[in-house]
This record gives C-alpha cells, structure tokens and sequence, in this order.
C-alpha cells in the first residue's frame, strides 16, 4: 500500500477516535454549573438564572415572594406564571429550587399559602417528606427540616398532591378558568436558626 | 460552417468560465438594483448606504454583537447567556469569525462597517457557490438550460436577499455547494475539507456525511450490485459486505468523509471545555422557546386546527410536494436525503423558517431548475415572471416588517 494511502487511513482513524471523545466528554455535564444544568440540561427551572443569581440571590436564609413583583427565577416545573398575589402550582406537583451553602446548620422551612383548592399536598425536600401541607390561620406551613437532608449546593422543594387535579371549570362549571389549579403559594423560605426568629 | 459546429462554437463559449461569471455578476447586479428600487419605493429613503443597513434584520443584530466580540481579543469566550439565557453558542462560529476577519482589517473598529463588510463577504461567498452551481449543474445534469435556470432563480429568485445580508446562508451555500460537486467530480479530500468548514458553520452541514453514504449506495447500486432472487436474504448481506470492503479500499473517500464532521467536533469540544456542555448549542435553543412537534404535526396543526393556512404553511407543503416529485423523476436520492434532512429539521418546531432554509440548502433549487428545464417555455416563461413577482413582494416585507413589533 502507498505511504501516502496509509497515512489518509491513520489520519481517518485519528478523527473517528477523536470525534468518539468529544462525544463522551460532551456528553457528561457534570463540569457546568449548577445554574446551567438546571435550565438547559434537565431543564428543571421555567427561567434562565445565572450561577451567581443562584448562589446569592436563590440560596437559604431569603425570602422568596411569589409574585410577579419579584420576579422569583427559580421556581421550577409544575408553576404558573406569578400572579400580583402570588402563584399557582398547576397539576399534582411545584418544584422551588434553593442554593444552600451550609447544609450541617440546623433549618427550618416556612411556606405561606394564599389559598387551597381541595386537594391534599405534601412538603418534599430532596425527595423526602417533610410533612403535610395544612395552612394554619394565616396561611403559614412550618417545618423543622431534619438533618442529613439537604446537601451543598441546589436543594429541590416539592409541594405534591397524589390525587388527579382536574381544570376549575371542569369542578365548577360556572367558571371560566380552565388551569388546572392546585395551591396558591405566597411565599417561601429556608432559613437557618437563629436568623429565622428575625424573618 | 455546419450547423453542429455552430452550436458546438456557442456551446463551448456559453461554458466558458469568463462568460458563466459574467452572467452570474450581471444577474446578482440586477437582483440588487430590484431590491434596491423596492426599498426607495417603499421607504423614501434614496441612501444606497441606508439600503444596505436597513436589510439587515432579526438575527443580524447577533451576528454584528458576535462578530464585534471576536474582534475584541476573542471577547467572545467570557460572554454569559442574556437575562432570558439566550447565548452566543447558539450560532456556529465560522461565519462571524470570518466577518470579524475582515472587519479588524478594513472596519475600522466602527460597528457600523460590520454589517457592510459581512454583506461584501457574503457576495463573494454567493457569487462562488452560484458558479460551482452552475458546474455542479453541468457535471449531473448536462443541461444548460438547467444550469443557467439555477443560477437564475439563485440571484431572481425566492429569498435571494438573504445571501446579501448578515446571515450564514452565503458562506453555507458555497460550502454546500463545493461539497456537492467535489462528492461528484470524485475529489473526496477537496470535499472533506469544503464539509470541516461547512460543519463549522452551522449544524445541519454534518448531514452532508449521509449525502455521502447514499450517493456511494446509489452507484454501488447501479454498478456493481448481483441480486439473486432465489437468495435475497444471502445476496443482500453478499452485496453488503461487499459494499463495505469496496469504500473501504478507497483512502480519500475514507479520509474526506471523516473529515466533515470536524468542524462541528470541534465547536463541540470548545463548548465542552466554555460552558462544560459540549451540546451546548442544541440546549441552548430552550431559550428561544422552539417546541420540536416535529414535521407532521405542525402540518397537522396548519392545515386541519388552523384552517385556512397562512402562507408559511402553504410554502412548506409546495416545498414537500416539490421534493417528492423530483425525487420521483429525478431520482437524485443523494440529493432528496440533503432535503428531506433540512425540511424535517427546519419544520420540526415551526414554519417560519423552512422556505429560506430550503432555497438555501441547495438540493432543493437545483431539481426544481432541473424540472423547470423541462417545462414548456410558455410555463416557463410564467413561472419565472410569478417567481420573480413573488420575490419582490417578499422584498417589500422584509424591509417594511418590524422585529420589534413581531
């Protein structure tokens, strides 16, 4: 075989092996930043929020109002649009995403509920039952949230209901809303003690 | 002098490369002139200078914002995504390097000369792949007719202002185009290096690999497949392994195949190492609210929940009708699979772009002035005039639609 011809075939298979690598290597986000794999890859989070947003402005220890004031990034799948008073879980399921820094300290977490249709949610963090949600008479659910829970750096927040949510107008039939309404939620906050007594 | 020496004299001096080149200036000058008395007209405004500005529309703004920030010291790399995540990853980057080029040269780093500079490349760019055309044209359909009617509809033709103006249409039509004629003038380095860049300027030129693979299928076919009937199963897997060694054995087919795809591996490792996520590009698109229904339900929702159609969904199911019946008489498949390649991918979220991908993917345009050749002059002549009316009424849009207001 000529030289020449052999050199086409190990430059040939040079850039198959090559283009095999790249594809591995492309295909393991785990050197993105939380921030991005969120929006992205897994695509978990309805708004674009940069890493810096997350750790500084997402993280624990803040308020987040659910309305359309504020603006709130990262609320994730299953949430409508924020509404002036708060906003909507459409369906059985609303995820929250938090950035947490010092997941050893003791926290708890706060919801305010701004109204609930029938249906019975749980509190999830990181997949694991918090609780119930059973607004007491200012809308408030409070949790201790038990150790070894959360974990450094993005932390999930669940508010879920097993039972079939059907659209307003398909319960009330005088209605004109057909979202598939769930629970209202206000506000939420992960706090570390002893901020929280001051929040 | 007898009668076939006569048309062998004007035959030989219609191909000659001066006087191709001369047609294809003397068509693009014309093109622009129209397009050029259609924005005076429609705007008032008589500023050859504002006529070049003011096409640059929707997409251009990024390009120009890319191109200023390659010229930055390769600003560009340190760039994060928008308020909304749209992100400069989501176009490839060949084109803009290129403009940013000639933009450090000659712009002066005045940002208003990017947009001019980008359309002077992009007519070099368009004259290039016209003439390449015109020889891909000759080579596979030997018709000069055909040849001259490509070159023609490419300069007169439906969404001809696109390859003027700050857009990668240009730069992959030529790209496209030399990959097309190296394939079938047998130059397969020529071609691997035309498809590195073409890979590197957007996406879909990694396609150009299974153009490739059935156009190999096609003459292996046709030249050298035994089937036995009494024996399908065992000649067809016969044939294949045949198939198989007899590429094999051919060093550039090898080396030019696998040298398309390096443009577009090599955006990837770049992503890979910026952002982390070598698809970086495809993930990106989220922020531009694409759906993928794909193909067939949006021609669903067009033409059955949305009826009547608009003129985006009617443009799409001519451009369908269009491929399916060349590729019935032409039997071109190599160059079917290149369309049907860029109509399902261009279709798959909405219709909005699939005719200006489909004048610009090549394939399409060259077996419709294949068919076109073959038509009466009389539906020729009034196809031509409605294509070229068609094209100015295009033009007006353009230049009076508001991005804003859209």
């Amino acid at each position: 075989m000529k030289a020449k011809n052999v050199i086409l075939y190990i430059l040939s298979g040079i850039l198959f092996i090559s283009y095999l690598a790249v594809m591995a290597i492309s295909l393991d986000t785990s050197r993105a930043t939380d921030a991005y794999r969120l929006y992205y890859v897994d695509k978990k989070v309805k708004y674009y929020l940069s890493q810096k947003d997350l750790e500084k402005k997402f993280c624990a220890d803040r308020k987040f109002v659910f309305t359309s004031d504020y603006n709130p990034l990262n609320l994730g799948n299953g949430w409508g649009d924020p509404e002036p008073d708060a906003t909507w879980i459409l369906g059985k399921s609303g995820d929250v995403f938090v950035y947490v820094t010092h997941p050893e300290r003791d926290y708890r977490i706060k919801l305010e509920i701004s109204q609930v249709m029938s249906y019975e949610n749980d509190l999830y963090i990181n997949d694991v039952l918090i609780g119930k949600v059973e607004p007491d008479e200012q809308g408030n659910v409070e949790y201790q949230v038990p150790a070894g829970i959360l974990t450094e750096g993005v932390n999930k927040i669940t508010i879920r209901t097993d039972s079939e949510v059907y659209p307003l107008n398909y319960i009330n039939p005088d209605a004109t809303d057909n979202r598939r309404l769930n629970i209202y939620v206000r506000s939420l906050i992960l706090s570390s003690a002893p901020e929280w007594s001051q929040i | 002098m007898t009668d076939s020496l006569k048309h062998k004299k004007i035959y030989d001096r219609l191909t000659k490369p001066y006087f191709i080149l001369s047609v294809l200036i003397v068509l693009f000058v014309v093109s622009r002139i129209s397009m050029y008395v259609v924005f005076m007209r429609a705007t008032g405004d008589h500023s050859v200078r504002g006529f070049l500005v003011s096409m640059n529309k929707w997409d251009t703004g990024w390009y120009q914002w890319y191109v200023t920030y390659i010229g930055k010291d390769l600003e560009i790399l340190h760039a994060t995504p928008t308020y909304n995540g749209q992100a400069w990853w989501a176009f490839f980057p060949l084109f803009p390097s290129i403009v940013a080029f000639f933009w450090k040269i000659f712009g002066n780093n005045d940002q208003n000369n990017i947009l001019l500079i980008g359309e002077a490349v992009n007519t070099v760019f368009f004259l290039v792949a016209e003439y390449f055309g015109f020889k891909y044209m000759m080579v596979t359909r030997k018709s000069l007719f055909a040849a001259y009617s490509y070159v023609a509809f490419m300069s007169l033709g439906l969404y001809s202002f696109y390859f003027s103006i700050l857009y990668t249409e240009a730069l992959f039509l030529m790209l496209l185009t030399l990959c097309f004629y190296f394939l079938k003038t047998k130059r397969y380095i020529a071609m691997g290096i035309a498809g590195a860049f073409l890979s590197a300027t957007r996406n879909a030129g990694i396609m150009f690999v299974f153009v490739i693979l059935v156009d190999l299928i096609e003459e292996y076919i046709r030249q050298e497949a035994k089937f036995d009937k009494k024996a399908p199963v065992k000649s067809l897997f016969s044939n294949l392994k045949d198939f198989v060694v007899t590429n094999l054995k051919k060093p550039e087919l090898i080396f030019g195949t696998c040298l398309v795809p390096l443009g577009f591996f090599s955006f990837m490792a770049l992503l890979s190492k910026i952002t982390g996520d070598g698809l970086a590009f495809l993930h990106v698109q989220r922020a531009w609210g694409k759906n993928s229904n794909g193909l067939l339900r949006n021609l669903k929702y067009a033409f059955y929940n949305e009826f009547p159609p608009d003129f985006l969904s009617i443009a799409t199911l001519l451009i369908i009708i269009l491929i399916v019946i060349t590729c019935i008489n032409q039997k071109r498949f190599y160059e079917t699979t290149f369309s049907v390649i860029i109509l399902l991918a261009s279709a798959s979220s909405s219709f909005y772009s699939v005719p200006r991908y489909a004048i610009g993917c090549f394939t399409v345009v060259v077996a419709f002035s294949d068919e076109f050749s073959k038509f009466k002059p009389l539906t020729r002549a009034f196809l031509g005039v409605i294509i070229a009316a068609m094209e100015i009424i295009l033009i007006k849009y353009w230049i009076l639609v508001d991005p804003n207001l859209v």
